[in-house]
């Protein structure tokens, strides 16, 4: 399984259009951690949608709360009070 | 005078966006141009109002009811009152809505949102009145360009979760540029995600330690990628979830919290140890199972007591990491 996936990782980075020439035997390392990272973001995503949706993304998420608050602070009122119509 | 519904042409957010694409930093700040700032995140606002992606509608309840609105119902439109650009978000269901969550009523303008009952018909909201509301905590509203980009001015479908779909914040290793922004006093507002979990509530009392907890975030990441020009991804995932608990730690009812803080002091003493090499071409195969159960430690009250507990799943983290970690030749 790990040769198949490497050697998937290996025809990304042959045929990566990082690379300017197939045949350059060198690709440069940036390269080559961009073709495994392109790879790997493949690779986990199935993974990856299973943890919940809370935890991800700058949606970050809003720790649990259910506050009942129905009042505005002092502060804010007194910034509004300056918006008045 | 009331605020007047006003319509934003494809062609204004064209230009808009063409403003925001010529941003010179990556980091701007509110009050650089208020007006422009607030324009953005009013259309950031209303991109995400009434779909998958709106953190608010949890918190607006229907008076009646007394249960949440459905989503779907929510429907924001773009106002102007006396030069401030803003949105109101009205809800299809009801014209008695209440808000439950601390300092959500901090950023609805009371004096066009309310019924005579308490209750409320609209959310009328200013970004430019928040701004001066988030100073008076001495918290600076930005934009940051490549969120932006990626989000209002990326093209996404509003009615996908797209936030939840891909990677970019684990890709840009998105934790240490959140954590610079925090060290400095500064919160992003680009959509519902920024505007009900970190800015409604916002309190100076606990930005001392947010900033100092944010510091060494930042100052931990910056070290362990102090020689890669480009990390793996295998790399990326101890900051990531340094980044998810510090975003808690960064919203107010987790403000100061010991369990937040004392799962951040395993992960940075954990990213220290260089266990995962952050230069070598590596294939990820996995995402950690252990990264939820890391999360929800952070969220459990007194976990600071038992920290066997939680190293032993940050240990299980790495190893997970490394199990999945196919090294190629560098």
């Amino acid at each position: 399984m790990k040769k198949v996936l490497l050697g998937a990782v290996n025809l990304i980075v042959a045929g990566s259009p990082f690379v300017a020439h197939a045949e350059v035997p060198v690709v440069e390392h940036k390269q080559k951690v961009e073709a495994y990272n392109f790879a790997s973001l493949k690779s986990i995503e199935g993974s990856w949608l299973k943890v919940a949706n809370a935890c991800k993304a700058r949606g970050f998420n809003a720790s649990p709360v259910e506050l009942v608050d129905t009042s505005i602070s002092s502060g804010a009122a007194n910034i509004y009070a300056e918006f008045k119509a | 005078m009331k605020p007047t519904v006003i319509s934003f042409s494809s062609k204004e957010i064209a230009n808009l966006r063409g403003k925001y694409l010529h941003l010179k930093n990556e980091v701007t700040l509110f009050s650089d141009d208020v007006y422009f700032s607030s324009q953005v995140a009013s259309l950031g606002l209303a991109r995400e109002v009434g779909t998958v992606n709106d953190e608010l509608a949890r918190f607006i309840f229907d008076a009646d009811s007394k249960q949440p609105v459905t989503q779907s119902s929510l429907k924001a439109d773009f106002v102007e009152w006396r030069g401030l650009f803003g949105i109101k978000i009205n809800s299809s269901e009801t014209q008695r809505m209440t808000l439950r969550t601390k300092g959500f009523y901090d950023v609805v303008h009371p004096e066009f949102s309310f019924n005579a009952d308490g209750t409320l018909h609209s959310l009328y909201i200013f970004p430019e009145i928040i701004n001066r509301i988030a100073k008076t905590h001495d918290v600076d509203l930005v934009l940051v360009k490549t969120w932006g980009m990626n989000s209002i001015f990326g093209g996404f479908d509003p009615s996908k979760g797209y936030y939840q779909t891909n990677f970019w914040e684990i890709e840009n290793n998105d934790s240490i540029k959140f954590a610079d922004l925090v060290r400095h006093g500064q919160v992003a507002f680009l959509g519902t995600h920024d505007l009900i979990a970190h800015i409604a509530g916002i309190d100076k009392v606990h930005w001392p330690l947010l900033k100092a907890n944010a510091d060494r975030v930042y100052h931990a990441i910056r070290n362990y990628f102090i020689v890669t020009q480009k990390p793996t991804i295998a790399s990326l995932i101890l900051p990531y979830t340094l980044g998810v608990v510090l975003d808690d730690l960064a919203q107010p009812p987790s403000y100061s919290s010991l369990n937040h803080i004392a799962v951040l002091d395993e992960l940075i003493l954990r990213l220290a140890k260089n266990e995962i090499t952050p230069n070598q071409p590596t294939l990820l195969t996995e995402f950690p199972k252990s990264f939820q159960t890391i999360i929800d430690m952070s969220r459990t009250p007194e976990i600071q007591n038992t920290p066997e507990r939680y190293r032993s799943v940050i240990a299980s983290l790495v190893q997970e990491v490394l199990r999945s970690s196919i090294t190629g030749v560098g």
